[in-house]
């Protein structure tokens, strides 16, 4: 279900970065998917602007949690895949224990504001 | 996220690449989206449209994706530097004036600790490394002495007689160059009158030697100190300044100096002052000459090339035990003889003092940066949440750190600046508080840069260090923690107190050392000041007059000048009393040997000698304990008798009364001839102090100035006023009898003990008392910031606490628990701590144990007290935290 756009919550950096670990948790991904995934999963609630995923995808990288590699689709269009490092797996163990006090803390800073 | 080199460099070289490589994913992204809305219907144009929409802004996302390639990061970083940092400039300053007092007391304490360490560090620099610029040959120079092995004092004698002198002089091998030197005070005759100035006899080579050269005109040369040469002399800087308005014809002039005409030819660089002499005439050593039988001269070399100090020194002690065999009367029963530097030949009895001030500053350093890094960690886990807000919302890493960088920075800018004033004006102090002939006279204390630069490396080091470790600390764990919780004081809870309780802990254990040093020295300065000197030194002035030229050889004219301006000086309404003597309590005059026939003694019998006229004891309140005072008879009959003081008697003649019997003392006739002379003792006195105010008192005699030759004589006068209005109409009156007559520096005896007995002393207490007063007030300002902060994190659990029923005192004992804990804990490793320390300060001490339980407990005390004190407010502050506020947050 699409909610307007005034409804949707700009994400955080911090933030985005998790969603993309957890998005590929449960298997390696091109960009343009994991923005669907994004969108599909937080019920159309988060907004993520494509552009903004390319620097922290490639930050993720540079970090170690992820590893990536141009492959052919099955529509025979080479994209680049991302995928799980195990030390993203470690991360995304250690993160996945704060998610709820960030929402929380997403809801009072918005009930605030 | 380490700074990895090996992937910026291959970025920078496959740069290119990794751009296309981009472009090309982005594109094909593009296109997939496309397909997508294709797919759901969309017209194809349309959803190239919408997928560029929906993507954003292109080339905004390639941008920030370069930027997390390190060497675009790096670039980027650099180009935006200038502005970044002037808006970091800016921020930073907003941001520590947002917190006032915050500021303020990390200024404040930076400023201290530079400040005093920079003041100490100028002193010793230049007066222990350095205080002889201006002798370029300085590091080859040395100096001897005779150390008596069983004297407890460090120095020794350093004068030689011209006799013995040369027969160093021929024996010893280690020098290329040997200077003599001997002070001498010098008479000039102008044409206004006489005036006395200080006067040093130097051998032809003592400037040459030394490597320094006059400035206008020539120095003193080898060639003008042969015999036959015309007198000659050279003027001090200072002088010619100051008494002769730099007048620069003078030179080449003549000058009449104690009766000879001599010529001036030269004046001598600033802060030349030898033997703290204004006027140097060179001397010929010669031992036939009788007139120098009986001089002594200083003894200084110069080591020849190739040949060190140990060797020299170890040949010294072996001729030295030679020579004394040719002058017993000179050298004590055990001796040693030694050659020591130059530098450190005149400045060894300060060197510990120095250093003692030295590791004093170090400690308040350290208390000073524990107490900046405290302020600042305190400071930092305040703002955490501000900056995980700030880094969530896009700030990086290191626009982050650079920022705190920059604040920090402004921060220990701001305390060199105040710190190198205080550095400035502490120098000053000093300099204007050194009491005279403590440390060498050339020696100038000005701010040294090098010490600044030190002080303000350490300074500026922890502010920056401690500025940044919340960067480090903060950014790389996640930013959701912080931002969790309500208001500022729910946050996570008391970060890193431990750290932060160390180094309160470690500042009172610190400052406790430099309380306990002050407090001993402050102890021991106070009975200094109250040893009885064995006479009322309230009132008494001391005029100095020098035998007049014309008289030197003539006793009688001597006498009978003194005591004819003694009669008119005592008949001045308001001179409640007066003398004259050599010297006076508790200085001494003369050191002589004594001997009594009849009584056997293994020992040598050293002791002090005084020369004084009628009503000395009188004058100076000195009690009598046997006999009679002399009499104005004794000293026109030149009668050979004594007065001796108690200590004498019970050294020298034990049980056995002294009366009537025979003393005999070495006086040196005019010919330099020592020789034992009878004295019949008719009185003996109380003890006064003779070796300075802390020194244990000498054997004395007195004997009347007639009986013996001088060069001068001090009248002492008791007067009903203030001693210094009297010496006007007193000057008047000496001249009276002899117009004209030179009167030497006169000043009110307290002035002299102030100046030469107290000034040491005082200063090395004044020091320590200033640097433990910088360190309690550093403490204090330390356990309040502390408790303050801690009662701040804290407010929630307190809240809690009252609303469920804890009494407001419970909350108020539980913080100042903290402190009390602190204190325990700081005030034990303290006190270990001084009782260690306090030992090094122990040779200054007089009559004070440096672990005097008094002073501990006295300054435990004080330190708790104010820590109490400190942690009182805060806590107060917590037990008035409402609950109803607090709860309602959550």
């Amino acid at each position: 279900m699409k909610r307007a756009k005034a409804d949707r919550i700009e994400i955080l950096q911090g933030t985005l970065d998790l969603l993309v670990l957890r998005t590929l948790q449960l298997g390696p991904l091109h960009g343009h998917g994991i923005a669907k995934a994004i969108q599909r999963h937080s019920d159309d609630l988060l907004l993520v602007e494509h552009g903004s995923l390319y620097p922290a995808l490639h930050r993720l990288v540079k970090k170690g949690w992820l590893s990536a590699a141009w492959q052919d689709t099955k529509k025979g269009r080479p994209m680049k895949f991302y995928r799980l490092t195990p030390a993203g797996r470690r991360q995304l163990a250690a993160e996945e224990s704060n998610w709820q006090r960030l929402s929380l803390a997403i809801g009072l800073i918005l009930k605030r504001a | 996220m380490a700074f990895r080199w090996w992937q910026t460099l291959e970025e920078l070289l496959t740069r290119k690449r990794g751009d296309d490589d981009l472009a090309r994913e982005i594109r094909s992204h593009l296109e997939e989206e496309a397909d997508d809305r294709i797919e759901s219907g969309a017209d194809p144009e349309e959803a190239r449209y919408a997928a560029r929409r929906a993507f954003g802004n292109v080339t905004q996302a390639q941008e920030r994706t370069r930027e997390t390639w390190s060497w675009e990061r790096l670039a980027s970083a650099v180009r935006t530097l200038p502005g970044g940092l002037l808006h970091d400039a800016r921020y930073g300053i907003r941001s520590l004036l947002k917190q006032p007092a915050f500021t303020a007391a990390a200024v404040l304490a930076l400023a201290l600790g530079i400040g005093a360490t920079t003041t100490i560090y100028s002193v010793i620099e230049n007066v222990l490394f350095n205080p002889y610029p201006m002798y370029r040959n300085i590091d080859r120079m040395v100096g001897v002495m005779i150390h008596d092995d069983s004297s407890s004092r460090p120095d020794g004698r350093d004068h030689f007689l011209t006799a013995e002198f040369l027969d160093y002089a021929s024996q010893l091998t280690s020098f290329d160059a040997i200077i003599a030197g001997s002070g001498g005070d010098v008479i000039y005759t102008g044409p206004d009158g006489s005036e006395q100035f200080s006067g040093g006899l130097i051998s032809g080579n003592n400037f040459p030697t030394l490597g320094v050269d006059a400035i206008f005109g020539r120095t003193v040369g080898p060639e003008d100190a042969e015999v036959g040469a015309p007198p000659v002399f050279v003027m001090s800087y200072k002088l010619w300044a100051n008494r002769f308005g730099m007048d620069q014809s003078l030179i080449g002039r003549s000058f009449t100096l104690d009766g000879t005409p001599t010529t001036l030819i030269g004046v001598m660089p600033p802060r030349v002052s030898k033997l703290g002499a204004d006027i140097w005439r060179p001397v010929r050593l010669d031992r036939a000459d009788p007139a120098q039988r009986s001089q002594f001269f200083k003894f200084q070399a110069r080591l020849k090339p190739g040949v060190t100090i140990e060797q020299a020194d170890a040949e010294f002690r072996a001729v030295a035990a030679r020579i004394a065999k040719d002058y017993p009367r000179n050298y004590p029963d055990r001796f040693t003889g030694h050659v020591i530097g130059f530098v450190d030949s005149i400045v060894r009895g300060f060197r510990t003092t120095l250093y003692t001030m030295a590791a004093a500053v170090g400690l308040l350093l350290l208390i000073a940066c524990a107490n900046v890094a405290n302020l600042l960690l305190s400071r930092a886990a305040g703002r955490q949440r501000e900056i995980a807000l700030r880094s969530s919302l896009g700030a990086s890493r290191g626009r982050l750190i650079r920022g705190l960088f920059v604040e920090s920075l402004l921060l220990a800018l701001a305390g060199m600046a105040v710190g190198g004033g205080v550095a400035s004006l502490g120098v000053r102090a000093v300099r204007s508080a050194m009491p005279e002939g403590l440390i060498p006279r050339e020696a100038l204390i000005q701010l040294n840069t090098r010490a600044l630069l030190f002080s303000l490396a350490i300074a500026g080091v922890t502010a920056l260090l401690f500025g940044l470790a919340p960067a480090f600390q903060t950014v790389r764990r996640d930013q959701m923690n912080p931002l969790r919780g309500a208001g500022k004081g729910t946050g996570g809870g008391f970060r890193g107190g431990r750290l932060r309780g160390a180094l309160v802990i470690v500042e009172i254990a610190l400052s406790l050392v430099l309380l306990t040093s002050a407090g001993v020295l402050m102890r021991s300065f106070i009975r200094l000041q109250n040893t009885d000197i064995g006479i009322d030194p309230a009132n008494m002035l001391i005029v100095r007059v020098p035998v007049a030229t014309a008289r030197i050889d003539r006793i009688d004219d001597q006498t009978q000048f003194f005591m004819q301006a003694l009669a008119r000086i005592r008949s001045i309404p308001g001179v409640v009393d007066a003398s004259t003597s050599l010297g006076f309590p508790p200085f001494s005059a003369w050191g002589s040997d004594f001997d009594a026939p009849g009584i056997p003694h293994s020992d040598k019998w050293r002791g002090i000698l005084d020369l004084i006229g009628d009503g000395y004891f009188r004058t100076f309140r000195q009690p009598f304990l046997q006999g009679r005072d002399f009499t104005e008879d004794d000293l026109t009959h030149a009668r050979p008798v004594a007065i001796v003081n108690r200590l004498l008697v019970e050294r020298f003649f034990k049980q056995a009364d002294p009366m009537g019997r025979t003393l005999t003392i070495a006086i040196r006739a005019p010919s330099g001839e020592v020789d034992m002379h009878p004295f019949q003792i008719v009185g003996v006195v109380e003890n006064a102090r003779n070796l300075g105010v802390s020194d244990p008192i000498q054997p004395q005699a007195y004997v009347p100035h007639s009986t013996v030759p001088i060069r001068g004589l001090g009248f002492a006068v008791r007067t009903a006023g203030p001693p210094l209005q009297a010496l006007k109409t007193i000057k008047h009156e000496i001249w009276a009898v002899d117009p004209g007559v030179p009167i030497a520096e006169s000043d009110a005896l307290e002035t002299y003990l102030s100046r030469y007995a107290y000034a040491a002393p005082r200063l090395g207490f004044a020091i320590f008392t200033a640097f433990a007063g910088i360190g309690l007030v550093l403490v204090v300002l330390g356990v309040y910031s502390l408790i303050a902060y801690t009662v701040s994190c804290q407010t929630r659990e307190i809240g809690i606490r009252i609303a469920v029923g804890a009494a407001r005192r419970d909350v108020l004992w539980m913080t100042i628990g903290m402190a009390v804990r602190w204190l325990a804990i700081g005030v034990t490793i303290g006190v270990v701590a001084s009782l260690a320390t306090t030992r090094m300060v122990a040779s200054e001490l007089y009559e004070v144990s440096p672990t005097d339980p008094l002073t501990f407990a006295a300054v435990v005390g004080i330190l708790a007290a104010s820590a109490f004190a400190a942690s009182y407010f805060p806590a107060v502050r917590a037990t008035k935290v409402d609950p109803m506020i607090v709860l309602r947050a959550e």
